[in-house]
């Protein structure tokens, strides 16, 4: 073509052209996700060498570019993540939040009405309507007790939900990035090395619906093709090959999703712990610090309420001169098994009042079982042998190991993750509650001294004095005093004939004194004070009590157990503990709302970074349009001009 | 800094929902009256507010206790009021029964309304409460305290204990008085004790004789000391339980202010705040609007 008038003319015209058809793309793709606004790069071409020097021979379109920025993208990826991580967290973090502390989903309002109806029962033992009132707030307290844990259940059961969801979704996007990795190298290995666009666009975007499931680290390799790790280098993308993940049921407890990744040998490597960033990861770590420990509490609340109130309901009389059954009954510790016998170690509760919300790992390793915490992996010192005998004991648990073990076996023990959940009330009647305590004292009438003896007051309802026959005392005691500062306590069963059991036990009226254990070392498992100044003949006794329906004194030591310090080895009331969970849950909320709120805000920047450098702006296309209209409309004449020379040329010959 | 059209349409976009919510919690607050809805509005205050919840209830409990409390010892008074008027009434006969010109038919009359009066306190010792419990028999409220052989041999079937009620958080008070304290104890006057029914009875049957004992008017005051005395220690409860009662009324209503405090609304602050959110979004949605119509094609 020569560089010719027309020649550059027409290059002119192709190029701008392009340049148009560009501007039109863009126009086109203002509103498509992910596009990076496209450029058509300029260049003269080669000029000729004629008489002056290089003559230009006019315009040619390089290459069309995209606006684009792997820094910035790279930076967008990750705030991404973490945006979508700390969100995930936080929308379930709420879920907990709006339940724990609501007056009618709450526990702390059925916890202070059962026991504001125990003080009823005090006020008035022999009340039917008293107990049966007790009896339905109890019903309705176990029953609050598993409508929040089912909640949590159910919290639990959209976790997995979503884990599985996630996964799948990762999966989905695995494939189409390796396929476009796939479609990209061909492409621009056809069209001699230009970029492929749209396609690298489709790509970044998909890498981005990526990374807000899960954080992930791209590496490019030379082809154009571009490989993507998760977590600490787990391969999900090598050029067109997508590894996919899988989810499976740990240790078989099927509320419990792992997520692993089919390795070379077709064996399943659990990546669980390895997996962070995205709404993947911030719904494991939701899991992890925030259910988990929120359930465990729950079930900590029940069972010491439940183990507290047996305690002292065991040690009463209920109205028919029976010591007292269980109120109350909770759920016991949960055993999974990782490796190993199932049912090898046999869980059961040692001292409620030293139990906190942990989970366990047992691992029998070298030779010795280990026990450490979840989570932290501190190791936690365990006392005994671990026979039926002397089992293990730690923090309030303790492990019984059936049979022999081997090396690598291991045990998940969640000791009060049931608690909540398999509460029941478990009194047939109101006659049951054991507002009464099951002795009584007695000073004889014909007493002359001064002395007094107290109500007396069970310590241990264990004690075969309570044991041996039910509804009665064995035995029941006399106290005579033979000296202002001696007396003998006899076996009162036939009080017409007294037996006596210890002699000649010294007394000092200045100070009183208990009757139990004596010198002798006699205990009945209640204690029986005397105080004052009794006289020769003086006689004291205590007896089972008999017909003491009237009697409150069990019913306000139950009541008492409301402000009692008994648990988290007695720095906790059952109050305490139940608030201590919602404050927890509380702040783990309030945390994740700020850090989703400022991680959105750096991806609002991020995304304005990216928007800035690749994104299209109308105006801008407009103002271009122009320009380049123009531009073609110059070139158009140049045309033109070029036909004109061409006409005078001809027309100078034709003669 | 180069913006980009779809980054401005989405900035605007986002900034009134933000603003919407914004508005939507400000609302709710002012629709509940609540400052804290959920525990993560304020963990701190949220915790605190369970803590008060339950105090306050526990204290609203205790005035309950206090009510059944005072109740009790009121019927208590009433009956032990209700004795003494007719010991009272018997040392009066007593008194006229010395008098030397009385016939014995005389004594008989006089004997025949002491007799009434001993019926009279022996049905106030077995009396019962509004719930049916036997006033005086210690634990054992639904067995009848004192029971009669019929041949003037009185025995007391209750036992010794003594009913307390919680009226504060570290105040019990006993809301009754064991039977055989009342009216088996009563000082014979001959340096033993008499129970009050088989006194009336002895008092009874002098005067049947015609032969009334200078000892019935020793026996009758020591009688009516017991009750004055039981009737002084119950006065003496009550007026604890009052006071406790006004202790607990003063605590419950800081308890209330305090919880106020931490978790109910400012309205005057939350009216303001609304007031500016709602400016703040129609201010949001006008620009946008005039952005929105900003554009270099509309001059094409």
């Amino acid at each position: 073509m020569g560089s010719s008038l027309l020649g550059i003319g027409v290059s002119g015209l192709q190029v701008f052209q392009n340049s148009l058809n560009t501007i039109g793309h863009n126009i086109s793709n203002v509103n498509t996700e992910g596009y990076s606004k496209q450029t058509v790069e300029l260049s003269t071409r080669e000029p000729q060498i004629s008489g002056p020097g290089f003559t230009g021979s006019g315009v040619q379109a390089v290459s069309i570019t995209r606006s684009f920025n792997a820094f910035i993208e790279a930076n967008l990826r990750g705030s991404t993540s973490s945006a979508a991580e700390f969100e995930a967290f936080h929308t379930l973090a709420t879920q907990l939040d709006n339940v724990v502390a609501d007056s009618d989903t709450g526990v702390a309002n059925s916890i202070q009405r059962f026991f504001n109806a125990m003080q009823d029962v005090s006020d008035s033992p022999t009340s039917t309507s008293a107990r049966e009132v007790l009896l339905n707030e109890a019903e309705n307290l176990s029953g609050q007790f598993n409508e929040l844990a089912s909640w949590f259940q159910n919290v639990r059961e959209q976790v997995n939900s979503e884990i599985r969801g996630n996964v799948t979704e990762i999966n989905r996007l695995s494939t189409a990035i390796a396929d476009l990795n796939e479609k990209i190298v061909l492409q621009e290995g056809r069209s001699g090395g230009h970029p492929a666009n749209d396609l690298l666009d489709q790509r970044d975007l998909l890498i981005r619906d990526l990374s807000e499931l899960v954080a992930v680290k791209t590496l490019r390799q030379d082809d154009g093709s571009l490989n993507v790790l998760a977590g600490s280098g787990q391969v999900l993308v090598v050029g067109s090959r997508a590894t996919t993940l899988e989810t499976f049921v740990v240790a078989g407890d099927p509320n419990q999703l792992g997520i692993g990744i089919r390795g070379s040998g077709g064996t399943l490597v659990p990546i669980t712990e390895q997996i962070s960033g995205g709404k993947l990861g911030g719904t494991v770590n939701f899991r992890d610090r925030m259910l988990d420990p929120a359930s465990n509490s729950l079930g900590l609340t029940a069972i010491g309420l439940g183990q507290f109130i047996n305690e002292q309901q065991n040690a009463g009389m209920d109205i028919d001169g029976l010591l007292g059954n269980d109120f109350f009954k909770y759920g016991q510790p949960q055993v999974q098994t990782i490796a190993g016998a199932a049912g090898n170690v046999q869980v059961t509760f040692d001292d409620v009042s030293q139990l906190n919300n942990s989970d366990y790992k047992l691992q029998f390793n070298g030779g010795a079982w280990q026990l450490t915490r979840s989570g932290t992996n501190q190791v936690i010192a365990m006392t005994g042998t671990g026979t039926a005998a002397d089992p293990f004991i730690a923090e309030g648990v303790s492990l019984e190991i059936m049979a022999a073990p081997v090396n690598g076996d291991a045990y998940i023990i969640r000791p009060t993750r049931n608690g909540a959940a398999d509460m029941e009330m478990l009194l047939a009647n109101g006659r049951q509650i054991a507002a009464a305590a099951p002795i009584r004292s007695l000073s004889a009438d014909a007493n002359t001294g001064t002395g007094t003896i107290s109500a007396g007051v069970v310590t241990d309802i264990n004690n075969a004095a309570f044991q041996t026959t039910p509804g009665q005392l064995s035995p029941p005691v006399l106290i005579r005093f033979t000296a202002a500062n001696s007396y003998d306590v006899y076996d009162n069963t036939n009080p017409a004939a007294p037996v006596i059991l210890e002699a000649g036990i010294a007394y000092n009226p200045a100070t009183g004194g208990d009757v139990f254990p004596t010198p002798g070392g006699m205990n009945n498992g209640y204690d029986l004070r005397i105080t004052g100044a009794p006289v020769v003949g003086d006689e004291f006794s205590s007896e089972y009590n008999t017909g003491g329906v009237g009697d409150n004194r069990n019913a306000l030591l139950m009541a008492g157990l409301a402000n009692s310090k008994v648990m988290a080895n007695g720095t906790a009331s059952i109050n305490d503990s139940y608030s201590s969970l919602v404050s927890d849950v509380g702040t783990a909320t309030k945390q994740a709302e700020l850090s989703s709120l400022s991680q959105g805000r750096v991806l609002e920047q991020a995304t304005s970074a990216r928007e800035s450098t690749s994104g299209v702006n109308l105006d801008e296309e407009a103002a271009n349009l122009i320009r380049y209209q123009q531009a073609y409309q110059a070139a158009a004449q140049l045309i033109s001009v070029a036909n004109e020379l061409f006409d005078v040329v001809l027309n100078s010959v034709r003669r | 800094m180069r913006l980009s059209s779809s980054q401005i349409y989405q900035q605007a976009v986002s900034a009134m929902l933000n603003k919407q919510a914004e508005l939507a919690k400000t609302q709710l607050q002012m629709a509940t009256g609540k400052r804290v809805l959920a525990p993560s509005d304020d963990p701190a205050a949220a915790t605190r507010v369970i803590d008060l919840n339950q105090v306050i209830e526990t204290t609203t409990q205790y005035q309950r206790n206090s009510d059944y409390a005072d109740a009790r010892l009121s019927t208590e008074e009433t009956v032990l009021a209700d004795v003494g008027n007719v010991l009272q009434r018997v040392r009066e006969l007593s008194v006229r029964a010395n008098n030397d010109t009385l016939s014995a038919g005389d004594r008989q009359a006089i004997a025949d309304e002491v007799r009434t009066n001993l019926d009279a306190v022996f049905q106030l010792a077995n009396n019962q409460d509004a719930s049916g419990e036997y006033l005086f028999a210690g634990y054992k409220t639904d067995t009848i305290p004192f029971t009669d052989d019929g041949s003037g041999n009185y025995t007391y079937q209750g036992d010794q204990g003594i009913r307390s009620l919680q009226v504060g958080a570290n105040r019990q008070v006993s809301v009754g008085d064991a039977g055989n304290d009342v009216f088996m104890k009563v000082d014979d006057g001959v340096g033993g004790t008499i129970n009050m029914f088989e006194m009336l009875n002895g008092i009874i049957t002098d005067l049947e004789a015609n032969n009334p004992s200078s000892n019935a008017l020793t026996q009758l005051d020591s009688a009516l000391d017991v009750v004055l005395n039981t009737r002084s220690t119950i006065g003496a409860r009550m007026n604890t339980i009052e006071a406790q009662r006004n202790a607990n009324d003063s605590f419950s209503l800081i308890l209330q202010e305090n919880r106020s405090n931490l978790e109910d609304l400012d309205y005057a602050e939350a009216v303001s705040r609304f007031e500016q959110q709602i400016l703040a979004l129609q201010a949001s949605q006008q620009s946008f609007v005039k952005i929105e119509g900003l554009s270099l094609f509309n001059f094409l």
